[in-house]
């Protein structure tokens, strides 16, 4: 299995296990995971996300386990500088934004010259979405969710550009992408084609995608060929996502295309 | 794996519109992740004769599917307290093994007493919805505190505060002394480490595996518990044992 959505380090505001590089390996090996993308978890509240990406790419970067994957703040004026040093210090196949806690809008122009550079060099580009369920946040951090609309916008106006979402929670959420039909009742429905038309460039992760029978219902939601299987760990336990794809009626095709293909195609990693 | 879900609502409130498919589905879904009971949990109406047939419905679930549905029943707090006795009697006598709370009335509300000692007098437990919530509260929604409350007003009413998550920390140690209340796993996603607070707080004989399936997943919610850091004991406890004691399955 490829986990697309690893955090590594300290989470400010609730005790996470496996705070570093070699417990979280020992964390996800254990649930059957061989490979992993990761991003620092302290890049969510430090001013500068560089100085969490300083303190642990080097170490994903050594890993054979991990992929590393930085996290940027498109508005800080240093960003290009630090997306370069990124890419030429620890190689990484994506950049991840956190807008949420970062304070801006995808339509920020920091956010367009960003994906324009990523694009041009062919570096994937994660949007997290939310991080934590809003209703028991911090209170003097209650930051809101990014809705799914904004980052299809962003895939569409950067073609070239493959984008990642991360934290989709419910089918409804996937309204803007509707083509045909409803979301409501959707358990009932047969399988059939996919009910939304997702842009090209744009992948769905899975770690909060939940109602009842998830996978099987991302499927009917969503091309399966463009779904990722995240854990979100360590803000999650690891094994929900795994059991929530591996205990699903969908077919073995669509389990092994999201636990292990999709991801390895997207950032062109081999086993 | 062997597993009892306490927290799994109905969706059958009127007799004539049996929902075929989502039944076979709940059966089939659970029994896919080694979910071999669950306990169905019957949502509110203010109005007794609608509330007695939804009640109607989660027993004739129970009858056709006497190994796998287990039933709690919905008591209106609003309704005549002749009537909630009148209606746990009849529930009780059927078969129904527990009694569920939702966010018609704050559990601080005294109204809630006649349900209370109802459960008391059956001997069957109250799982009472409870969440401490940022954003996006009912007017009456119970909090940890607000189940405290009831379990000393009641101290010989079994009490399962839902939504471990929900409650968080707080909601632990609001609870953690009062020995007549239970915690079960669900609420929300699955946040690491909270399972095991409640086992260190609350101890491994006083948290159940539930899951709020239809709106949650049965499979990733019995992950955070099989996922969690604790011994194989302490998970049997959790995934089956408690609640078959507490439902006096066993």
């Amino acid at each position: 299995m490829f986990d697309i959505n690893v955090g590594c380090g300290i989470w400010p505001f609730r005790p996470t296990p496996s705070g570093d590089v070699a417990s979280m390996e020992a964390l996800l090996r254990a649930e059957g995971i061989t490979q992993a993308c990761a991003y620092p978890l302290e890049a969510y509240l430090w001013p500068d996300p560089q100085e969490a990406n300083e303190l642990r790419l080097p170490e994903l970067a050594e890993s054979s386990f991990f992929v590393p994957s930085a996290v940027l703040n498109p508005t800080l004026p240093g960003c290009l500088k630090s997306y370069e040093q990124c890419r030429r210090e620890w190689e990484v196949p994506m950049i991840r934004l956190l807008p949420g806690y970062h304070l801006y809008e995808l339509d920020h122009p920091g956010v367009d010259a960003l994906a324009k550079k990523a694009a041009q060099d062919k570096v994937v580009l994660g949007i997290h979405l939310r991080a934590e369920d809003e209703r028991m946040q911090n209170p003097i951090a209650m930051v809101p969710f990014v809705p799914l609309k904004n980052a299809v916008a962003l895939a569409k106006r950067h073609p070239a550009l493959q984008v990642v979402v991360f934290g989709v929670g419910r089918p409804g959420e996937a309204g803007c992408l509707l083509v045909e039909g409803a979301l409501r009742h959707l358990a009932e429905q047969p399988d059939s084609r996919p009910r939304t038309s997702v842009p090209e460039n744009l992948w769905i992760e899975l770690s909060f995608f939940e109602f009842e029978s998830s996978f099987a219902n991302a499927v009917k939601v969503f091309p399966v060929e463009r779904l990722l299987f995240g854990t979100h760990a360590p803000l999650f336990y690891p094994r929900c996502n795994v059991l929530k794809i591996r205990n699903s009626e969908a077919s073995a095709s669509a389990k092994k295309a999201v636990l292990v293909e999709n991801a390895m195609r997207l950032l062109e990693v081999s086993a | 794996m062997n597993a009892i879900d306490i927290h799994v609502h109905s969706r059958w409130s009127k007799l004539e519109q049996r929902p075929d498919y989502r039944i076979d589905r709940t059966k089939s879904l659970a029994r896919q992740s080694g979910i071999d009971k669950v306990l169905i949990l019957t949502s509110g109406y203010k109005d007794p004769e609608a509330l007695r047939q939804y009640n109607n419905c989660t027993l004739r679930l129970m009858e056709e599917y006497p190994d796998f549905f287990l039933g709690a029943m919905y008591l209106s707090p609003n309704q005549d307290p002749a009537f909630i006795r009148e209606e746990a009697s009849r529930c009780v006598e059927s078969g129904m093994v527990a009694i569920k709370q939702g966010i018609e009335l704050n559990a601080r509300d005294k109204r809630i007493d006649t349900i209370a000692e109802a459960a008391a007098e059956l001997d069957v437990p109250i799982l009472f919805h409870a969440w401490y919530k940022m954003v996006q509260k009912f007017p009456e929604e119970s909090d940890g505190s607000d189940i405290a409350d009831l379990a000393r007003r009641h101290p010989d009413t079994r009490i399962i505060m839902a939504h471990l998550t929900g409650v968080g920390r707080r909601g632990v140690q609001d609870v953690e002394d009062l020995p007549n209340v239970w915690v079960d796993t669900c609420g929300g996603w699955y946040d690491t480490e909270m399972v095991e607070y409640a086992v260190r707080h609350m101890g491994a004989d006083r948290v159940i595996y539930g899951s709020d399936y239809p709106g949650r997943d049965f499979a990733p919610q019995l992950g955070r518990v099989a996922g969690a850091g604790l011994s194989d004991e302490d998970k049997e406890k959790i995934l089956w044992r408690n609640a078959a004691l507490l439902l006096k399955l066993i």
